[in-house]
């Protein structure tokens, strides 16, 4: 690449980076991502012919992401976790410890069955409103807000499709889902499991013994909590108008699926129904991924259809279209993802990744374990300084630079996929968000607001 | 294939933490143990604050 086009992708690669990790006035990190790819190919660095084929490695991955939201937004509009956090305190029995690590195996199956961003945005609601029914003090509220957040990240490594990261990488090295699931799921339960045991020793004072065995919260009234103006949702729920005005709060309290929402599930009956076939579609979704991966069948395909079976199905439960689908999908995971691989493809012809590959190929030397250690190392560092999606892509590209054997190449990319999945969040305190939503930089309240 | 098995199995364990209390509904009568955590409270509801969450 010439001096002046290598020294624009630089400069548009640190630019790019910069901006999603400040995300001023709360930046979608889609802008810069999008801006620097469309000055990248109007100066021609990267070559209009080059576009097709980082669309077929980028565009793949997203759909799957995006047709995984859109699944957990229908699920949530039918009020399928309406009663999650009911059921953590009633399966705790009043014992702290015991709710601790049912947040944990909550977080840790929503991400298995969503994807980590997806598993986040839903559960951190849900944990909040449950610790403040509790009426836990803020202090108390961490270790489980802690353990969900993380575990909910961490778990997006055993199966590499709930992280958008993990399946650009896989496509990029040619390895399946069986495959990488063979390799990590085991290894990943373990580190899950280390970091839900650490977390516990650490917060372990702040774990209450005893909690109640079961919440209580007033009345809804007949058109439900659910149109609460923003002002209201700061108070305390128990100071909430527990019934109409004017009219005497004397019904007992009433399960949520009978009074919900206006726009959710209308109390009839036969939504038990509804919950369990809507359950079945996404569990056979994910798990068909495995089966069509195997089968060869791209798994976009798996979950677009595995969408499209929730929406119908809804459609013909209670009428109610794709509209929300449309509003709330985050359709910037596709601008995102796209713009910048082609300002990492960018920065990686200019040569600055060669060079890396060069000194870690020399390091690794065909060594399956030097490699493993010489790429976890290379990836915690890519990973601390920059968001993670950036990150995986360099180190895949540095990777895949390197020729080596095949099952050495996978191998080290295995090694460094347990540590993007978390993005080393937590390990980066110093950082204020690392660009990604795992850390609940955007989606976690402090604890204090919920009460 | 075994993962399949894995996450049908991993299928139940979910639908056992998010299933709604089966005698209350089938009833359909008013528990004096029911919660009150409304959809509104917790899930993508709520994402009008975090539509523009990264990824």
């Amino acid at each position: 690449m010439p001096p002046f086009e290598a020294l624009v992708a630089w400069a548009v690669f640190a630019a790019a980076v910069i901006l999603i990790i400040w995300r001023p006035r709360g930046l979608s990190e889609a802008v810069p991502a999008a801006a620097g790819a469309v000055i990248l190919i109007g100066l021609g660095v990267v070559p209009p012919g080059d576009l097709l084929d980082l669309f077929d490695i980028v565009g793949g991955a997203a759909l799957t992401i995006l047709s995984t939201i859109a699944m957990s937004i229908v699920m949530d509009g039918i009020g399928v976790f309406r009663w999650a956090a009911h059921n953590l305190v009633r399966l705790s029995r009043g014992s702290g410890v015991l709710l601790y690590w049912n947040v944990v195996l909550l977080c840790f199956l929503m991400t298995m069955f969503f994807n980590k961003d997806g598993s986040i945005l839903i559960t951190t609601p849900i944990l909040i409103r449950m610790l403040s029914l509790l009426r836990f003090k803020p202090r108390r509220q961490l270790p489980f807000l802690f353990a969900g957040a993380m575990v909910a990240t961490a778990s997006s490594a055993p199966i590499g499709v709930s992280n958008l990261a993990n399946l650009i990488a896989m496509r990029i090295v040619g390895l399946d889902l069986e495959t990488y699931a063979l390799y990590m799921f085991v290894p990943s339960l373990a580190g899950i499991g280390c970091i839900a045991g650490l977390l516990f020793v650490i917060f372990r004072g702040d774990i209450p013994r005893e909690i109640p065995a079961s919440v209580h919260a007033p009345h809804p009234g007949p058109h439900g909590p659910a149109r609460r103006s923003p002002e209201d949702t700061e108070k305390p729920a128990e100071s909430l108008p527990a019934h109409p005005p004017g009219k005497k709060a004397k019904n007992p309290p009433v399960h949520p699926l009978k009074f919900g929402p206006a726009d959710a599930v209308p109390p009839e009956a036969g939504h038990l129904g509804l919950i369990r076939l809507t359950i079945g579609i996404v569990v056979l979704t994910r798990a068909g991924f495995f089966l069509g991966s195997g089968m060869g069948i791209p798994i976009e395909w798996i979950g677009i259809a595995g969408a499209a079976a929730l929406v119908l199905v809804r459609w013909i439960w209670l009428r109610r279209g794709p509209k929300d689908l449309i509003t709330q999908a985050p359709w910037h995971i596709i601008v995102f993802a796209f713009g910048i691989y082609v300002i990492v493809h960018a920065f990686h012809q200019s040569g600055a990744v060669d060079a890396a590959a060069d000194f870690l190929s020399r390091q690794i030397g065909g060594d399956r374990f030097a490699a493993i250690m010489w790429m976890g190392g290379w990836l915690t560092l890519l990973s601390v300084f920059m968001n993670n999606l950036p990150a995986v892509m360099i180190g895949t590209m540095s990777l895949t630079g390197m020729h080596l054997e095949t099952e050495v190449m996978q191998s080290a990319y295995m090694a460094w996929a347990a540590i993007s999945a978390p993005c080393w969040c937590p390990s980066a305190p110093w950082l204020p968000s690392c660009g990604c939503s795992s850390c609940g930089a955007t989606a976690f309240p402090s604890p204090g607001a919920s009460t | 294939m075994i993962f399949f098995v894995v996450m049908v199995a991993a299928g139940f364990a979910l639908y056992h933490l998010v299933r709604p209390e089966i005698p209350a509904v089938k009833a359909g009568t008013q528990s004096a143990r029911t919660p009150a955590f409304g959809q509104d409270q917790g899930g993508l509801a709520n994402r009008g604050a975090t539509r523009n969450a990264p990824v």
